[in-house]
Protein backbone atom coordinates (compact mmCIF):
# COMPACT_ATOMS: atom_id res chain seq x y z
CA UNK A 1 0.00 0.00 0.00
CA UNK A 2 1.16 3.81 -0.62
CA UNK A 3 2.67 5.09 2.61
CA UNK A 4 1.14 8.32 1.60
CA UNK A 5 -2.32 6.74 2.29
CA UNK A 6 -1.45 4.79 5.18
CA UNK A 7 -0.58 8.41 6.67
CA UNK A 8 -3.58 9.91 5.65
CA UNK A 9 -5.34 7.32 7.31
CA UNK A 10 -3.53 8.26 10.58
CA UNK A 11 -4.47 11.27 9.86
CA UNK A 12 -8.36 10.32 9.96
CA UNK A 13 -8.08 8.18 12.81
CA UNK A 14 -7.04 10.65 14.85
CA UNK A 15 -8.82 13.49 13.95
CA UNK A 16 -11.71 10.75 14.73
CA UNK A 17 -10.15 9.92 18.37
CA UNK A 18 -9.42 13.93 18.86
CA UNK A 19 -13.67 14.82 18.23
CA UNK A 20 -14.34 11.93 20.28
CA UNK A 21 -12.12 13.15 23.20
CA UNK A 22 -13.97 16.64 22.53
CA UNK A 23 -17.38 14.87 22.63
CA UNK A 24 -16.78 13.14 25.79
CA UNK A 25 -15.76 16.02 27.91
CA UNK A 26 -18.60 17.19 27.05
CA UNK A 27 -20.80 14.43 27.67
CA UNK A 28 -18.57 14.40 30.95
CA UNK A 29 -19.54 18.20 31.89
CA UNK A 30 -23.23 17.81 31.41
CA UNK A 31 -23.36 15.79 34.44
CA UNK A 32 -22.93 18.57 36.27
CA UNK A 33 -26.18 20.23 34.61
CA UNK A 34 -28.35 17.67 37.05
CA UNK A 35 -29.46 19.83 39.69
CA UNK A 36 -31.91 17.43 41.02
CA UNK A 37 -33.06 14.29 40.35
CA UNK A 38 -36.19 15.47 38.31
CA UNK A 39 -37.41 13.99 35.58
CA UNK A 40 -36.65 17.32 33.29
CA UNK A 41 -32.90 17.08 34.55
CA UNK A 42 -32.64 13.61 33.30
CA UNK A 43 -34.56 14.24 30.60
CA UNK A 44 -32.20 16.99 29.46
CA UNK A 45 -29.74 14.74 30.09
CA UNK A 46 -30.87 11.84 28.12
CA UNK A 47 -31.39 13.95 24.83
CA UNK A 48 -27.44 15.41 25.18
CA UNK A 49 -26.85 12.12 25.42
CA UNK A 50 -28.73 11.29 22.37
CA UNK A 51 -27.29 13.84 20.27
CA UNK A 52 -23.77 12.86 21.48
CA UNK A 53 -24.36 9.14 20.43
CA UNK A 54 -25.46 10.23 16.97
CA UNK A 55 -22.57 12.79 16.77
CA UNK A 56 -20.18 9.87 17.47
CA UNK A 57 -22.18 7.06 15.24
CA UNK A 58 -21.15 9.89 12.33
CA UNK A 59 -17.28 10.83 13.22
CA UNK A 60 -17.31 6.41 13.56
CA UNK A 61 -18.85 5.92 10.21
CA UNK A 62 -17.36 8.68 7.75
CA UNK A 63 -13.34 9.03 9.91
CA UNK A 64 -12.33 5.54 10.69
CA UNK A 65 -15.03 3.27 8.83
CA UNK A 66 -14.32 5.32 5.85
CA UNK A 67 -10.99 6.19 6.37
CA UNK A 68 -9.61 4.58 3.37
CA UNK A 69 -12.15 6.07 0.88
CA UNK A 70 -11.26 9.34 2.11
CA UNK A 71 -7.43 8.73 2.01
CA UNK A 72 -7.38 7.78 -1.62
CA UNK A 73 -9.50 10.71 -2.22
CA UNK A 74 -7.32 12.72 -0.74
CA UNK A 75 -4.04 11.44 -1.98
CA UNK A 76 -4.71 11.71 -5.62
CA UNK A 77 -1.61 10.51 -7.26
CA UNK A 78 0.83 7.93 -6.52
CA UNK A 79 3.41 9.92 -4.23
CA UNK A 80 6.14 8.13 -2.26
CA UNK A 81 7.78 10.58 0.45
CA UNK A 82 11.69 11.03 -0.90
CA UNK A 83 13.53 8.31 0.72
CA UNK A 84 17.08 10.62 0.14
CA UNK A 85 16.49 13.20 2.69
CA UNK A 86 19.12 13.28 5.61
CA UNK A 87 17.34 12.27 9.25
CA UNK A 88 18.67 15.26 11.28
CA UNK A 89 17.15 17.56 8.11
CA UNK A 90 14.36 15.44 8.50
CA UNK A 91 13.64 16.16 12.28
CA UNK A 92 14.78 19.89 11.74
CA UNK A 93 11.71 20.36 9.08
CA UNK A 94 9.58 18.81 11.39
CA UNK A 95 10.04 20.66 13.87
CA UNK A 96 10.01 24.10 11.97
CA UNK A 97 6.46 22.60 10.27
CA UNK A 98 5.31 22.21 14.00
CA UNK A 99 6.54 26.00 14.94
CA UNK A 100 4.89 27.59 11.86
CA UNK A 101 1.28 25.91 12.46
CA UNK A 102 2.07 26.72 16.43
CA UNK A 103 2.57 29.90 15.29
CA UNK A 104 -0.44 30.02 12.75
CA UNK A 105 -2.69 29.22 16.12
CA UNK A 106 -0.92 31.49 18.06
CA UNK A 107 -2.06 34.40 15.20
CA UNK A 108 -5.86 33.30 15.40
CA UNK A 109 -5.89 33.50 18.95
CA UNK A 110 -4.39 37.04 18.55
CA UNK A 111 -6.74 37.75 16.40
CA UNK A 112 -9.54 37.02 19.15
CA UNK A 113 -8.37 38.10 22.14
CA UNK A 114 -7.12 41.35 20.47
CA UNK A 115 -10.79 41.88 18.90
CA UNK A 116 -12.53 40.63 22.46
CA UNK A 117 -9.96 43.67 23.91
CA UNK A 118 -11.02 45.99 21.57
CA UNK A 119 -14.73 45.33 21.74
CA UNK A 120 -14.49 45.48 25.95
CA UNK A 121 -12.84 48.98 25.90
CA UNK A 122 -15.89 50.44 23.54
CA UNK A 123 -18.30 49.07 25.77
CA UNK A 124 -16.63 50.36 28.86
CA UNK A 125 -16.22 54.28 26.92
CA UNK A 126 -19.82 53.45 25.91
CA UNK A 127 -21.22 52.74 29.48
CA UNK A 128 -18.76 55.93 31.29
CA UNK A 129 -20.83 58.33 28.21
CA UNK A 130 -24.43 56.96 29.64
CA UNK A 131 -23.48 58.51 33.35
CA UNK A 132 -23.57 57.24 36.72
CA UNK A 133 -26.67 56.32 37.30
CA UNK A 134 -26.07 53.16 34.66
CA UNK A 135 -22.95 52.17 35.06
CA UNK A 136 -22.17 48.58 34.14
CA UNK A 137 -19.62 45.56 35.19
CA UNK A 138 -17.42 47.30 32.37
CA UNK A 139 -16.88 50.51 34.58
CA UNK A 140 -17.32 49.22 37.38
CA UNK A 141 -14.92 46.37 37.36
CA UNK A 142 -13.58 45.69 33.79
CA UNK A 143 -9.90 46.03 33.74
CA UNK A 144 -8.63 46.04 30.25
CA UNK A 145 -6.15 42.91 29.66
CA UNK A 146 -3.23 44.09 27.58
CA UNK A 147 -0.86 41.59 28.28
CA UNK A 148 -2.69 38.53 27.00
CA UNK A 149 -3.07 39.72 23.14
CA UNK A 150 0.51 41.22 23.51
CA UNK A 151 2.13 37.54 24.77
CA UNK A 152 0.14 36.02 21.78
CA UNK A 153 1.54 38.19 19.37
CA UNK A 154 5.20 37.87 20.60
CA UNK A 155 4.75 33.91 20.15
CA UNK A 156 3.20 34.03 17.43
CA UNK A 157 5.69 36.30 15.41
CA UNK A 158 8.73 33.57 17.15
CA UNK A 159 6.69 30.54 16.11
CA UNK A 160 6.32 32.07 12.98
CA UNK A 161 9.81 33.16 12.06
CA UNK A 162 10.70 29.33 12.68
CA UNK A 163 11.35 29.56 16.31
CA UNK A 164 15.22 28.70 15.56
CA UNK A 165 16.52 28.61 19.30
CA UNK A 166 13.62 26.55 19.65
CA UNK A 167 13.91 23.91 16.65
CA UNK A 168 17.82 24.16 17.75
CA UNK A 169 17.16 23.25 21.30
CA UNK A 170 14.92 20.32 20.82
CA UNK A 171 16.83 18.74 17.62
CA UNK A 172 20.08 18.77 19.93
CA UNK A 173 17.80 16.93 22.45
CA UNK A 174 16.16 14.45 20.51
CA UNK A 175 19.47 13.33 19.32
CA UNK A 176 21.23 13.14 22.12
CA UNK A 177 18.62 11.05 23.35
CA UNK A 178 19.07 8.93 20.58
CA UNK A 179 23.14 8.57 21.24
CA UNK A 180 21.93 8.02 24.49
CA UNK A 181 19.87 4.99 23.69
CA UNK A 182 22.42 3.54 21.35
CA UNK A 183 24.94 3.91 23.67
CA UNK A 184 22.86 2.03 26.44
CA UNK A 185 22.57 -0.77 23.88
CA UNK A 186 26.04 -1.19 22.84
CA UNK A 187 27.13 -1.65 26.43
CA UNK A 188 24.12 -4.08 27.07
CA UNK A 189 25.08 -6.26 24.55
CA UNK B 1 7.10 -2.71 13.39
CA UNK B 2 6.66 -0.43 10.23
CA UNK B 3 7.41 3.58 10.15
CA UNK B 4 3.71 4.11 10.16
CA UNK B 5 2.91 1.83 13.00
CA UNK B 6 5.16 3.95 15.07
CA UNK B 7 3.76 7.37 13.83
CA UNK B 8 0.55 6.05 14.65
CA UNK B 9 1.86 4.78 18.17
CA UNK B 10 2.82 8.39 18.47
CA UNK B 11 -0.02 9.66 17.64
CA UNK B 12 -2.35 7.82 19.74
CA UNK B 13 -0.04 8.40 22.80
CA UNK B 14 -0.29 11.76 22.16
CA UNK B 15 -4.07 11.97 21.80
CA UNK B 16 -4.12 10.05 25.39
CA UNK B 17 -2.09 12.65 26.91
CA UNK B 18 -4.82 15.00 25.35
CA UNK B 19 -7.33 13.68 26.43
CA UNK B 20 -6.32 12.87 30.29
CA UNK B 21 -5.30 16.86 30.39
CA UNK B 22 -8.66 17.42 28.86
CA UNK B 23 -11.02 15.11 30.99
CA UNK B 24 -8.93 16.36 34.16
CA UNK B 25 -9.54 20.41 32.81
CA UNK B 26 -12.82 19.94 33.01
CA UNK B 27 -13.36 19.48 36.62
CA UNK B 28 -13.08 22.71 37.17
CA UNK B 29 -16.32 23.61 35.57
CA UNK B 30 -18.26 21.45 38.20
CA UNK B 31 -17.76 23.67 41.25
CA UNK B 32 -18.91 26.91 39.43
CA UNK B 33 -21.78 25.19 37.69
CA UNK B 34 -23.79 25.03 41.29
CA UNK B 35 -24.73 21.51 40.33
CA UNK B 36 -25.46 19.35 43.45
CA UNK B 37 -22.50 17.60 45.36
CA UNK B 38 -23.71 13.88 44.11
CA UNK B 39 -23.81 15.30 40.81
CA UNK B 40 -20.24 16.78 41.60
CA UNK B 41 -18.91 13.23 42.91
CA UNK B 42 -20.39 10.99 40.28
CA UNK B 43 -18.23 13.89 37.77
CA UNK B 44 -15.13 13.00 39.65
CA UNK B 45 -15.55 9.68 39.96
CA UNK B 46 -16.32 8.91 35.91
CA UNK B 47 -13.92 11.29 35.47
CA UNK B 48 -11.11 9.15 36.93
CA UNK B 49 -12.63 5.89 35.56
CA UNK B 50 -12.37 7.76 31.72
CA UNK B 51 -8.67 9.31 32.54
CA UNK B 52 -7.61 5.50 33.65
CA UNK B 53 -8.95 4.04 30.68
CA UNK B 54 -7.83 6.28 27.83
CA UNK B 55 -4.17 6.74 29.29
CA UNK B 56 -4.18 2.35 29.48
CA UNK B 57 -6.01 2.47 25.47
CA UNK B 58 -4.28 5.08 24.51
CA UNK B 59 -0.68 5.84 25.94
CA UNK B 60 0.76 2.48 26.91
CA UNK B 61 -1.32 -0.23 25.23
CA UNK B 62 -1.53 1.08 21.73
CA UNK B 63 0.28 -1.38 20.00
CA UNK B 64 -2.73 -4.00 18.38
CA UNK B 65 -5.00 -0.05 17.70
CA UNK B 66 -1.63 1.03 15.98
CA UNK B 67 -1.75 -1.75 13.79
CA UNK B 68 -5.37 -1.95 13.38
CA UNK B 69 -4.83 1.76 12.23
CA UNK B 70 -2.22 1.51 9.95
CA UNK B 71 -3.53 -2.06 8.27
CA UNK B 72 -0.81 -4.63 7.08
CA UNK B 73 2.25 -3.31 6.34
CA UNK B 74 5.34 -4.63 4.64
CA UNK B 75 8.02 -5.23 7.34
CA UNK B 76 10.76 -5.58 5.16
CA UNK B 77 12.23 -2.00 5.70
CA UNK B 78 15.78 -1.91 7.23
CA UNK B 79 15.90 1.06 9.98
CA UNK B 80 16.36 1.89 13.29
CA UNK B 81 13.63 1.05 15.10
CA UNK B 82 14.53 3.23 18.52
CA UNK B 83 15.81 6.08 16.65
CA UNK B 84 12.56 6.89 14.58
CA UNK B 85 10.39 6.06 17.72
CA UNK B 86 12.35 8.56 19.60
CA UNK B 87 12.43 11.11 16.98
CA UNK B 88 8.44 10.21 16.03
CA UNK B 89 7.31 10.96 19.66
CA UNK B 90 9.48 14.18 20.30
CA UNK B 91 7.43 15.62 17.45
CA UNK B 92 4.54 14.33 18.20
CA UNK B 93 5.25 15.65 22.19
CA UNK B 94 6.20 19.48 21.30
CA UNK B 95 2.91 19.38 18.95
CA UNK B 96 0.53 18.84 21.94
CA UNK B 97 3.09 20.93 23.97
CA UNK B 98 2.54 24.03 21.73
CA UNK B 99 -0.89 23.46 21.27
CA UNK B 100 -1.09 23.77 24.63
CA UNK B 101 1.04 26.47 25.10
CA UNK B 102 -1.02 28.71 22.57
CA UNK B 103 -4.48 28.09 23.71
CA UNK B 104 -6.20 30.92 25.23
CA UNK B 105 -7.24 29.34 28.65
CA UNK B 106 -3.25 28.30 29.18
CA UNK B 107 -1.94 31.90 29.09
CA UNK B 108 -4.82 33.80 30.57
CA UNK B 109 -4.24 31.33 33.70
CA UNK B 110 -1.04 31.81 33.70
CA UNK B 111 -0.93 35.82 33.73
CA UNK B 112 -3.95 35.58 36.93
CA UNK B 113 -1.46 32.49 38.28
CA UNK B 114 1.29 34.94 38.10
CA UNK B 115 -0.71 37.99 39.40
CA UNK B 116 -2.76 36.10 42.14
CA UNK B 117 0.88 35.22 44.19
CA UNK B 118 1.68 38.63 44.29
CA UNK B 119 1.08 38.97 48.09
CA UNK B 120 -1.89 41.56 48.25
CA UNK B 121 -3.56 39.39 45.45
CA UNK B 122 -3.13 36.25 47.72
CA UNK B 123 -5.28 38.11 50.39
CA UNK B 124 -7.63 38.87 47.70
CA UNK B 125 -8.33 34.79 46.93
CA UNK B 126 -8.21 33.92 50.75
CA UNK B 127 -10.89 36.77 50.80
CA UNK B 128 -12.38 35.03 48.03
CA UNK B 129 -12.63 31.24 49.30
CA UNK B 130 -13.75 32.41 52.65
CA UNK B 131 -16.67 34.69 51.04
CA UNK B 132 -17.61 31.80 48.84
CA UNK B 133 -17.74 29.20 51.65
CA UNK B 134 -19.75 31.80 53.45
CA UNK B 135 -22.76 32.41 51.13
CA UNK B 136 -22.75 28.54 49.93
CA UNK B 137 -21.86 26.59 53.27
CA UNK B 138 -19.45 24.73 51.53
CA UNK B 139 -15.47 24.94 50.59
CA UNK B 140 -16.07 25.09 47.19
CA UNK B 141 -13.84 25.86 44.51
CA UNK B 142 -14.23 29.72 43.18
CA UNK B 143 -14.12 30.54 39.48
CA UNK B 144 -10.56 31.94 39.73
CA UNK B 145 -9.12 28.61 41.28
CA UNK B 146 -10.82 26.50 38.61
CA UNK B 147 -8.52 28.84 36.48
CA UNK B 148 -5.38 28.62 38.50
CA UNK B 149 -5.80 24.59 38.44
CA UNK B 150 -6.36 24.54 34.74
CA UNK B 151 -3.09 26.83 34.07
CA UNK B 152 -1.04 24.89 36.87
CA UNK B 153 -1.97 21.24 35.19
CA UNK B 154 -1.14 22.68 31.82
CA UNK B 155 2.05 24.02 32.93
CA UNK B 156 3.64 21.00 34.58
CA UNK B 157 2.85 18.95 31.46
CA UNK B 158 3.91 21.77 28.93
CA UNK B 159 7.16 21.23 30.54
CA UNK B 160 7.22 17.71 30.89
CA UNK B 161 6.28 17.24 27.56
CA UNK B 162 8.92 19.65 26.10
CA UNK B 163 11.61 17.96 28.17
CA UNK B 164 10.56 15.45 26.02
CA UNK B 165 8.36 13.28 27.92
CA UNK B 166 11.17 10.63 28.74
CA UNK B 167 9.58 8.03 30.64
CA UNK B 168 7.00 7.38 28.33
CA UNK B 169 9.34 7.01 25.37
CA UNK B 170 11.60 5.07 27.58
CA UNK B 171 8.53 2.55 27.93
CA UNK B 172 7.83 2.78 24.19
CA UNK B 173 11.35 1.72 23.79
CA UNK B 174 11.63 -0.79 25.84
CA UNK B 175 8.12 -2.53 25.47
CA UNK B 176 7.42 -1.78 21.75
CA UNK B 177 11.49 -2.06 20.04
CA UNK B 178 12.55 -5.34 22.02
CA UNK B 179 13.03 -8.25 19.79
CA UNK B 180 9.87 -10.21 21.56
CA UNK B 181 6.99 -7.87 20.26
CA UNK B 182 8.15 -7.41 16.70
CA UNK B 183 6.81 -10.90 15.99
CA UNK B 184 3.69 -10.04 17.96
CA UNK B 185 3.64 -6.06 15.70
CA UNK B 186 4.34 -8.10 12.44
CA UNK B 187 1.40 -10.43 12.39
Amino acid sequence: MNKMISLAKIMFVGLAIYLLIRTAGNVLMSIMYIRQFTLESMGTMAFNLTLSIAYVAAIVYFLIYKREKWARKLIAKDIEPDQALDTSLTLTMAFRLVSVGAGLYSMYTFVWSFSTLIRNLLLAAQSDQQGEGTRTFYTAAFSPDYLQPLLFLVLAVYLLCGAPHFVRWQVKKTIQFCNQHSDLNKDQK
Amino acid sequence: MTKNQIIAKAMLTTLGIYAAVAFAVNLRYGPANGGNRWALLLMIFVTAVAIFFVVRILVFNNDSLASKIVGPQDSGEDFDRSDYLIKAFSVAFTILALLFLCSSSTVRGVIKLLQALSLPNIRVWITDVIETKRITGNLTLTRYTGIYIDAFIKLIVITYLLSGARYITRWHLKNSCSDNTEGVNNE
